[in-house]
């Protein structure tokens, strides 16, 4: 019989008299606040959510909605904005149903996979919208770009002077693109780093016990 | 309805509440974590405990949502210190069989537990439980060969830690 068998009986026969919880507090504790990371990823979730639908209204105002009249690019943007919050109110699903497996009674693999995969809906939707954001600002640059009258009108709305450089604009706005993209995507990575830290330094370890 | 389910539940839990202590002396190591770990796996139980379905015994199902709330669900609070102080937590043996040496290598055990990380944590706790280890894989979602394996390899590290 080794050393921690032996202890196995002393460690059964535990006094737990001192920290008893009487039933009026455990009433209560049933109605107190969660501190739960669940909790947690389903509020920065829904903020992610609701980030990507303001980021939409503020490029969908009159001034913009004006622009792309003028250039006869309107229909493609609606075109563009039905697609976008039809794929939007996918992912809203699909994280949702993902939300709802997350459960304490699984076992321990099965629900840090779960917790992942919920994430992972949002994460991917942050990409998914990231790479579409490239792509529409590809095609409404470039056709913004090879009119004279639309980069007239272009330079009109964003009070740039009708004779500065087209090779700089188109140099200035790409630079701050890549620069926009390129920051939020560093924040995000160390939001979410910081956010699954602890669970993927447990993950790991379970995956360990397999190999 | 709700509150006879309320109350079913209050009753359950109080008759086992020992299990949720055991948890948190794991996994904590002063009283102010203690309680706040309490306080949240008892949250996550009454969460789940519409979902109970009797399949397992509500004391099984009692360690699988605490240790589920313990390494994964459970953000710990401000309160929760990084070092373990030996004097916060005394624990007493409810049997006067034990002399003070045993209780003394029982100070020395968690003192060893709380320098192991959460699996290992979970794992010693359902070995030291005598959980069978067919209960430890199901509860962790690994199998059995493994737990087994694991579990051995978190005994000689406690013997190393315990006989320096």
């Amino acid at each position: 019989m080794d050393e921690l068998d032996k202890l196995k009986d002393a460690w059964k026969s535990q006094d737990y008299s001192k920290d008893k919880i009487s039933t009026s507090d455990i009433y209560k504790m049933l109605h107190a606040k969660s501190s739960s990371y669940v909790k947690w990823i389903f509020y920065i979730s829904v903020l992610e959510f609701l980030l990507v639908i303001i980021l939409n209204l503020v490029f969908d105002n009159e001034k913009y909605l004006k622009l792309y009249d003028e250039m006869g690019i309107h229909n493609l943007i609606i075109i563009v904005s039905v697609i976008s919050y039809g794929i939007m109110i996918v992912f809203m699903y699909l994280f949702y149903k993902n939300y709802r497996k997350i459960c304490g009674d699984a076992d321990a693999k099965t629900l840090m996979q779960n917790i992942f995969r919920t994430r992972k809906t949002v994460k991917s939707y942050i990409y998914f919208n990231i790479s579409f954001f490239a792509i529409t600002s590809f095609i409404l640059f470039y056709h913004i770009f090879s009119s004279d009258k639309n980069i007239s009108i272009y330079k009109m709305t964003s009070n740039v002077p009708e004779d500065f450089s087209t090779t700089y604009l188109i140099i200035g706005i790409v630079v701050t693109m890549i620069l926009f993209i390129g920051i939020f995507l560093l924040f995000y990575r160390v939001i979410y780093g910081i956010l699954l830290r602890r669970l993927k330094r447990n993950y790991k370890e379970l995956k360990q016990l397999e190999n | 309805m709700t509150n006879n389910l309320e109350q079913q539940f209050v009753k359950l839990l109080d008759e086992n509440q020992n299990i949720i202590h055991k948890v948190c002396r794991v996994y904590t190591n002063n009283s102010d974590a203690h309680k706040d770990l309490f306080q949240e796996i008892t949250i996550q139980l009454w969460k789940a405990y519409p979902k109970f379905r009797g399949d397992s015994k509500f004391s099984t199902w009692m360690y699988r949502v605490g240790l589920n709330t313990a390494i994964t669900l459970y953000r710990k609070s401000k309160r929760q210190i990084q070092t373990s102080d030996i004097s916060d937590f005394h624990y007493k043996l409810e049997s006067n069989e034990y002399d003070g040496e045993i209780e003394e290598q029982m100070q020395l055990l968690y003192k060893a537990i709380h320098q192991l990380n959460d699996i290992e944590k979970a794992l010693i706790l359902l070995y030291l439980e005598d959980k069978p280890y067919k209960e430890i894989a199901d509860l962790m979602g690994i199998t059995e060969v493994n737990a087994r394996v694991k579990v051995n390899r978190i005994k000689l590290k406690l013997k190393t830690i315990l006989n320096p």
